[in-house]
This record gives C-alpha cells, sequence and structure tokens, in this order.
C-alpha cells in the first residue's frame, strides 16, 4: 500500500513538474511573441493596398489641355493611380468605420473631415458599403513645381449602400461632379481639398423598349462541348470539335446556340487575351455556321460585394466591347440563374448587381439585347423593365409549362419571353431506377416542342450532348445528382443520336 | 359574454387592416417644410418634413467627404433633422434622402457655399531656386481658405507681391477653380527676390525665389608655376578666369571644372576644381622627366576654356654610375638638380640588367639624398657580359661589366 501511494505521490508530482514547466514555457513564449510584435515590415510599407489592384472604376480622362505646367503621362498615371486609391481607401473606411490607409491619401487637414464622419457612424453604428463606378476626370492645373494638381472630376457615379447595426436600410445611386485639389507628400499623391460642386441625384440609363430580337425567332440550345462541360474556353479547345458541334446544331434546324463564359476562369477583371481569341475562335465559327450566339457573362461568380462592382464592370467592359461588333452575337446574358443567390447573398444585393451589370453592359453595346438568365419563372418579373427580353428557365412540371408560359405571357406583354433552358434526363440507373429513359426522353421534347410550335415560343434547350463527367461545382458531390445531370443530351456519350433528337427543334 | 367578446375581435381586426391601409398610402406623403437651396458654411443647418402621420424615418446625408444617416427629433408631428454641428462645415454639395420604412420617399439636395471671409492662405511656391535670364520661373498656388478649411468662392481677389533690389511690384490675381497661381520670371542678375500675398487682410508669410546664376559660357586659363624644370615635386597650379554666364553673373561658388591635360606621348592627366568667387584653381605635380603639356579645361556639357601648352624642362643634367665589384652593388651617385642642389627624395631611379644582349632584370628604386644603390649581387653568379642600363628623370647612362 505504501509503496503505491509513493508511486502515485511520485506520478502527481511528475505530472505536476512538466505541467509547470509547460506553463512556463508557454508563458515564456507568449512574452517573447510579445515584444516581437509592433510595426510589421510588410506594413511599414503599405504594400497590403499595392496588393489589392481590386479597384478599377472605369476612368477617362478629358483630352483638353492643362494650366500651368503641361503634364507627362507618368505623372498623371501616379496622380491617376493615388486618387483612385483615395476613394478606395474612403470607401474601405466607411465600410468598416475604421482610419486604415487613410493618412496616405489625404493631407492632415482633409484627413480630419473623415475621421469626423467615421466618429458620427460608429457613434449611430451605421456603415456604408460604397463604390464609385465611373470617373471622367480632367485635369485643370499642374504646378510647375510638379507638387500640386487641381483636378475635376465629372459626373462620377457613386452607389451606396447603407447599414443600420448591419442591417441594410437602403441602397442609393449619386452623380456628382468633384473638384479636387491633389499635394504630392512623400511620394504621394494626397487630397487636400474635395469639394462636390454639381450633383445629380439620379441618372438610370433610359430604359429602352426597342425590341432588340426584331422578328428573331430563337430556335437554340445550350452548348458545352462533349469533353469538356462547364469549360468551353479550357486548354483542351479545339475548333475542329466545335466546327463539327455546330454543323451538327445547324443541320438539326437550330439557329442560336447559349454559351458561358466564366469570370474567373476568363481573369476577371484582367481578361485573358488568349481566352478572348478562344470565344472569337467560336464566334466565328458560329457565324460560318450561320448561328447566332448568347453569351451568358458571370458564370460561377458568386459574391456581388458592393467593393467587387469595379472589377466585374472591368471584366463586361473589356469582353462586350471585344465582340459587340461581332456578327454573331445575339445577345448578353447576364448572369446564368442568379436568382439561386438571393437566399445566400441577399436579394437586395444581387438587384443591385444586376442593375449595375445591365447598365455596364447596355452602356457599351447599345445595339445587342441583355437578359438575364432566371432560374424561376416566377423571377423572370424582376427587372423586366430593363431587360430586352426576359429569359427563364424551366425545369418543373411539364404538365404546368403551359398555363405557366401563357401566364407570363399575358403579364410581360410588352417583351418577348425566351426559355433559357429546359431539359430532361434519361437517366434511369441505379441512383434512380424509375428516373428517366430515353424513350421518356423522346416523349418529353415531343410533347415540349409541341407546345413551343402551337405558341411560337423562343428556346433553347439543355443541352446537346450527355457529359462523361460532371464538375462537382456544377451539381455538388451527390452522385446521383451528378449521373442525372449527365444525361441530358440529345446525343449519347458514344456519339449516337438519341431518339429525342428527332424533337431538337419543330 | 361570447359574443361580445367575437364583436371586441373583429373590431380589433378592423382596427389593423384599416392601420395597414392607411400606411400604405401615406408612404410618399412627406415633404420638406423648409426648402434651401443654398446655405453658407458655419450656417444653422435643419431639415423639417412633415408628414400626415407619425412616421419613423431616418434621413441620409452625404456631402463632399462622407456619408451619413440620422435620426429626427419629432416636435409637433414635424420631423426635424440638425444637421447643424457635424455638417456645416464642409462646403460644396449636400445630397439627403428621406428613408422611411427601408424605402426612399422623397430625396433633394443643397449647397454649402464656402464663407466669404479668406481667414487664411496656404502658399506653395516653387520651384524656389530659378535662373537669370528670362525664360525661367517660379509659381507661387495659393489657397485662399475660410475658417472652415474650404476654399473661397471662385473670384475671390488676392494680391501678390514680389520684391527684387530696388522694384517692388504688386499684382491681382483671382482664384478659379479652387487655386489662383501667379508666376515670377527670372531677371538677368542673379540674387534673392521676395514674394508674399494678401486678401482680405489676412496675409502670407515671406517667400524666397533664389535666382542663381545661368550656365557658364567660355573662360580663359592660365597656369602658376615656381619653375619650368621637370623635377616630380613642385605643383603646377591651373587657374582659370572668372567664369560667367551670359548675362555677366559670376558662377555659383562650387561650380566644378576639370582640367584635361594631355603630354607628349598622348597621355591624358586629369585634375580639377570647384570655383571659389567664379574662379577655379586645380594643381597638378610637375613632371619627373622633360615633358610639352596642353591643358583645357571644361565644366562638363556648359562650357570649355582655351588651350595652353607648357614645357618642363630637364632637371638632372649629370649622374654617376659606380660598380663595386666586393659588394656587388651598383650606386648611383650626384644626382643634382637645375642649381646643383641634391634632387629632392623619392626620385625614381629604374635599372635594367642585359645579359648578351637579353634583358634579364628590372629593378626600381627611389633616391635619398641624392644617392641610390642597387644590390645586384645575385644577378651576377653567372659568367658573360652584363650592361646595367640605369635611367633618372629621362636622363640615361650605361655601364658595362664583364664576368669572367
Amino acid at each position: 500500500m505504501i509503496n503505491l501511494n509513493k508511486n502515485i505521490t511520485r506520478g502527481v508530482i511528475l505530472i505536476v513538474f512538466i505541467l509547470l514547466n509547460v506553463f512556463l514555457i508557454f508563458g515564456i513564449a507568449k512574452v517573447f511573441e510579445y515584444l516581437n510584435t509592433g510595426a510589421d515590415r510588410s506594413s511599414m510599407l503599405h504594400l497590403e493596398l499595392e496588393k489589392a489592384a481590386n479597384y478599377v472604376p472605369a476612368i477617362s480622362w478629358s483630352e483638353t489641355k492643362n494650366e500651368g505646367r503641361q503634364i507627362d503621362e507618368q505623372s498623371l498615371k501616379a496622380i491617376e493611380k493615388d486618387y483612385l486609391k483615395a476613394w478606395y481607401v474612403k470607401h474601405l473606411a466607411y465600410k468598416n468605420n475604421n482610419t486604415l490607409g487613410i493618412d496616405d491619401y489625404y493631407t492632415e487637414s482633409a484627413r480630419k473631415n473623415i475621421y469626423n464622419f467615421i466618429k458620427i457612424n460608429n457613434r449611430k453604428s451605421v456603415s456604408i458599403e460604397a463604390t464609385t463606378i465611373r470617373h471622367h476626370p480632367t485635369l485643370e492645373f499642374f504646378s510647375e513645381d510638379g507638387q500640386l494638381a487641381m483636378l475635376t472630376d465629372r459626373n462620377v457615379t457613386e452607389y451606396k449602400k447603407i447599414y443600420k447595426n448591419n442591417d441594410l436600410i437602403t441602397e442609393i445611386q449619386e452623380i456628382s461632379t468633384y473638384k479636387v485639389v491633389l499635394l504630392l507628400e512623400d511620394g504621394f499623391w494626397r487630397i487636400r481639398h474635395l469639394v462636390r460642386s454639381e450633383t445629380n441625384v439620379e441618372d438610370t440609363l433610359q430604359n429602352n423598349n426597342e425590341n432588340r430580337l426584331n422578328d428573331y425567332q430563337i430556335k437554340g440550345i445550350n452548348y458545352y462541348p462533349q469533353s469538356t462541360p462547364w469549360d468551353t474556353f479550357g486548354d483542351t479547345f479545339n475548333s475542329t470539335t466545335i466546327s463539327k458541334d455546330f454543323e451538327i446544331i445547324k443541320n438539326a434546324g437550330l439557329n442560336t446556340i447559349r454559351i458561358f463564359v466564366q469570370y474567373n476562369d476568363f481573369g476577371k477583371a484582367q481578361v485573358k487575351p488568349e481566352k478572348l481569341e478562344k470565344l472569337k475562335k467560336l464566334l466565328d465559327i458560329a457565324t460560318d455556321k450561320d448561328l447566332k450566339v448568347m453569351i451568358t457573362l458571370f458564370d460561377f461568380y458568386g459574391d456581388y460585394s458592393v467593393l467587387d462592382w469595379t472589377m466585374n464592370l472591368k471584366h463586361i467592359e473589356k469582353i462586350v466591347s471585344s465582340f459587340k461588333n461581332h456578327q454573331a452575337i445575339l445577345a448578353w446574358d447576364v448572369k446564368n440563374e442568379p436568382d439561386l443567390d438571393f437566399k445566400s447573398r441577399g436579394k437586395k444585393n444581387v438587384m443591385a448587381w444586376l442593375n449595375t451589370m445591365i447598365d455596364g453592359i447596355k452602356r457599351i453595346d447599345k445595339m445587342h439585347a441583355v437578359t438575364i438568365g432566371w432560374a424561376k419563372h416566377n423571377s423572370a418579373y424582376l427587372l423586366k423593365e430593363k431587360v430586352d427580353f426576359v429569359s427563364f428557365h424551366y425545369y418543373e412540371d411539364i404538365d404546368d409549362f403551359k398555363t405557366t408560359y401563357l401566364k407570363m405571357k399575358n403579364d410581360i406583354s410588352d417583351k418577348p419571353i425566351v426559355l433559357g433552358e429546359f431539359g430532361n434526363s434519361s437517366y434511369g440507373g441505379f441512383w434512380k431506377p424509375f428516373g428517366g429513359s430515353k424513350n421518356r426522353q423522346l416523349k418529353f421534347h415531343k410533347k415540349m416542342q409541341g407546345i413551343l410550335k402551337e405558341h411560337n415560343i423562343h428556346f433553347m434547350s439543355w443541352t446537346l450532348y450527355d457529359f462523361k463527367n460532371v464538375p462537382t461545382s456544377v451539381v455538388g458531390n451527390l452522385p446521383w445528382r451528378r449521373s442525372f445531370q449527365k444525361r441530358y443530351g440529345f446525343i449519347d456519350t458514344k456519339g449516337n443520336r438519341k431518339p429525342s433528337f428527332e424533337y431538337i427543334t419543330h | 359574454m361570447k359574443r361580445t367578446a367575437t364583436y371586441i375581435i373583429i373590431l380589433l381586426f378592423i382596427l389593423v387592416s384599416s392601420f395597414a391601409l392607411i400606411n400604405e398610402e401615406v408612404e410618399h406623403n412627406v415633404e420638406l417644410v423648409n426648402a434651401q437651396k443654398t446655405y453658407t458654411a458655419g450656417d444653422q443647418i435643419v431639415l423639417t418634413f412633415s408628414s400626415s402621420t407619425a412616421l419613423k424615418a431616418n434621413l441620409y446625408v452625404s456631402n463632399s467627404y462622407g456619408t451619413t444617416f440620422l435620426e429626427p427629433m419629432i416636435k409637433d408631428d414635424l420631423l426635424v433633422f440638425d444637421l447643424t454641428q457635424d455638417l456645416n462645415h464642409n462646403s460644396g454639395w449636400i445630397n439627403w434622402a428621406l428613408e422611411v420604412d427601408k424605402e426612399i420617399a422623397i430625396r433633394g439636395s443643397f449647397n454649402i457655399k464656402p464663407h466669404q471671409d479668406v481667414a487664411q492662405i496656404e502658399s506653395y511656391l516653387g520651384p524656389n531656386t530659378i535662373q537669370t535670364g528670362e525664360k525661367d520661373f517660379a509659381m507661387m498656388v495659393l489657397l485662399l481658405l475660410d475658417k472652415y478649411n474650404n476654399p473661397v468662392a471662385d473670384s475671390t481677389k488676392a494680391i501678390v507681391k514680389n520684391q527684387y533690389l530696388d522694384d517692388i511690384s504688386s499684382s491681382d490675381i483671382y482664384t478659379s477653380n479652387l487655386i489662383c497661381y501667379k508666376n515670377f520670371y527670372a531677371k538677368k542678375t542673379a540674387g534673392r527676390a521676395l514674394v508674399s500675398s494678401e486678401s482680405d487682410n489676412t496675409y502670407s508669410k515671406e517667400y524666397t525665389i533664389d535666382i542663381l546664376p545661368n550656365v557658364p559660357i567660355d573662360f580663359k586659363i592660365e597656369v602658376n608655376r615656381d619653375h619650368g624644370f621637370a623635377d616630380g615635386n613642385q605643383l603646377a597650379e591651373f587657374k582659370t578666369s572668372i567664369i560667367k554666364d551670359q548675362f555677366d553673373n559670376i558662377v555659383s561658388d562650387g561650380t566644378y571644372v576639370d582640367f584635361f591635360i594631355r603630354n607628349k606621348n598622348g597621355d591624358v592627366l586629369k585634375t580639377s576644381g570647384v570655383t571659389v568667387m567664379g574662379t577655379a584653381i586645380g594643381s597638378i605635380v610637375h613632371p619627373d622627366q622633360p615633358d610639352e603639356w596642353s591643358v583645357k579645361a571644361y565644366i562638363p556639357g556648359m562650357a570649355e576654356s582655351n588651350e595652353i601648352n607648357i614645357e618642363y624642362k630637364q632637371a638632372i643634367k649629370e649622374f654617376d654610375l659606380i660598380f663595386e665589384q666586393e659588394t656587388g652593388t651598383l650606386s648611383v651617385d650626384g644626382l643634382k638638380s637645375f642649381m646643383n642642389q641634391l634632387i629632392p627624395d623619392g626620385q625614381r631611379v629604374e635599372l635594367k640588367i642585359t645579359k648578351d644582349k637579353v634583358l634579364t632584370h628590372e629593378f626600381q628604386e627611389t633616391a635619398r639624398n641624392g644617392k641610390a644603390s642597387f644590390i645586384i649581387k645575385d644577378v651576377l653568379l653567372s659568367k658573360g657580359t652584363f650592361t646595367f642600363e640605369v635611367r633618372v628623370a629621362g636622363l640615361m647612362k650605361e655601364l658595362q661589366h664583364t664576368n669572367l
């Protein structure tokens, strides 16, 4: 007994000793860690802002000559860079109610005004998420010693969301003209004075009620190459394959395809030239085969945050301006099924984003139609006055389709309505033994085409091919969903036409 | 009892639903009572809205610098928003929007003009050193500010004054695009100009423009030396004339002058100096053998001098060469300069030894007390005829020795 007790005592003492040491070392480490905090070298150089080249509003300088010293290209670029950064840090400051970066881009007297607002907003628990979409600066004056510049920034389009206690209260758009005095201090062009000299409460593009589809009757299909679904413009992009596929589509009697441009894949704000090159090839082939193309932008994008907008618009600008004169373009689809993001991203956020992006496209391409590929027919009423035609997807009960369509037709009488996606999977295997079959698919399309023909409905079916692989990012990891998604095609994985092919159009 | 309860419930239901009805109708029935389009910085700014029912409303306000969200005070059924404390300082347009139930019911804007009195002048002068002549100028940029640090309205007058020597001039300038500016052109004489500005009983400090001499024009050089002998000891001094710019201003002290010397063999030597009161001096030690120099000075990229030629005569006429067989020592003695004084210590003495007309060894020594010696015992171990060739300050002497 005594021995056992002794051992227990020993054990306890040993454990206590070890624990004591652990705490001691931990304590010393903490002290050491504390002493090593402080001026971090990377923060000293303000690299965090340099890294974030993510504020890129459209900026166009007017060509007029300035007073004082004639400015050179390099100085103007330096002013532009710091001026936009000044806006960016201001947006960040009001979003987070802190002063990070303000010191760098506002002089001592100017930053007081911003600090004052931060103080007020902090007190009231108000935060503002804002961005500017367009700047039209004119350099009015540049001093002889190159240390002072004055510019007038006309029609700055600002968009703001006001939050109180983290609850979105309201959103607002303003168009203002600012007069700005900048001083070159410590290598930064800092804002010394900012005066809003004019303001216009609202400027929305006029809703255009022209029928941009004219009398074009869309008989179309959603297109992905068979081997690379959801990745049309990847490394394996092959013009021969596309040419063959388009030939099939054309010979089937269709006249339109709907394709998808992925936001990240295309390089976000810095659109990759090689991707544009591939898109151009595809459009050229489409022209060859007499097909029109509806391009769906922002595929796999889901942020919608206000500070991301300038990048989104830059993306649009690059793609839309590159192809707005291409013969093959039929329309721009802003985003595929954005209503599915209402829940996770907030309806207001998504709607404001769509609104801005439609404006963004229309500002550049005044000729082609713009639409939104809504997932649900009851979302199709949203922004209907803004789009050129209403587009919706239908995967619900085929028996309800006719009534649904006729109701929509009745409610949206002034705009064409396009059925952007519909289809039926012929999958009836292990995961869904009573799901579908090639025969059921045939019946589905036969019935659909009957209705489409009867009411002269614009349509684009889903999709040309059965796929061997569906990326998990599309329908998730669940095998029954993936297998089901693979079998929507009119042509099976071996390249044989399924019975439904007969009813690919009417 | 039961019936009464039912009635009450029905009545309540009607009451509640009628409220809902009224609320919907009332939404846009809000008006700004005190519509005013312009204020002056520092004014009291109060926006008052009337509405037919009590509303839960907030006011969105944004000015040149920022945005905020204000809560009302309710006074006699009016919604009163006081912007005085936080938002009456900065000039520029203010946008406001009244938010009711997360929708904007009414929006508008008004302008805050800067205060009319100038309270502060911010002056920026640059560049503050300019060159004489008529082209170069300094620019004075003024920001005239009111007491709230806003740039004052356009077309506000400022007076800028400029003193140079006996001349004091004054001119009026007017603000445009928040600023006003004036250029001060240089004069033909170098010196210092003072500028100042004033507006509306507010005065700036005094600012200085240094008008520096323009680029130098071509100049002359001369040489000063104690004697014309190539003694390798004394310094020759090259001195420029007073270097001036085209307007007869002496160039700034510290202007760098390079003297390039080309000798008989085509080698280039260089010395340099900086100007003091327009004159630069460059020194270089005399050559240690007869030579002819041509010297020219440059201020790189700007000006150059005439070329001068100078000659150096032989300083040593004669010396003795003695070989002592026993110690194997070759002594050079009697190294005397142009007045028969011993040549200065450090004169280089070179010895070349050829054996049967083949150069085998080279030695170098420096003279001390007019002498130099070479211990060449080890060289002479083999048999044959040796020639010792000694060269001092361009003078050469030979001695032959045969080892048997």
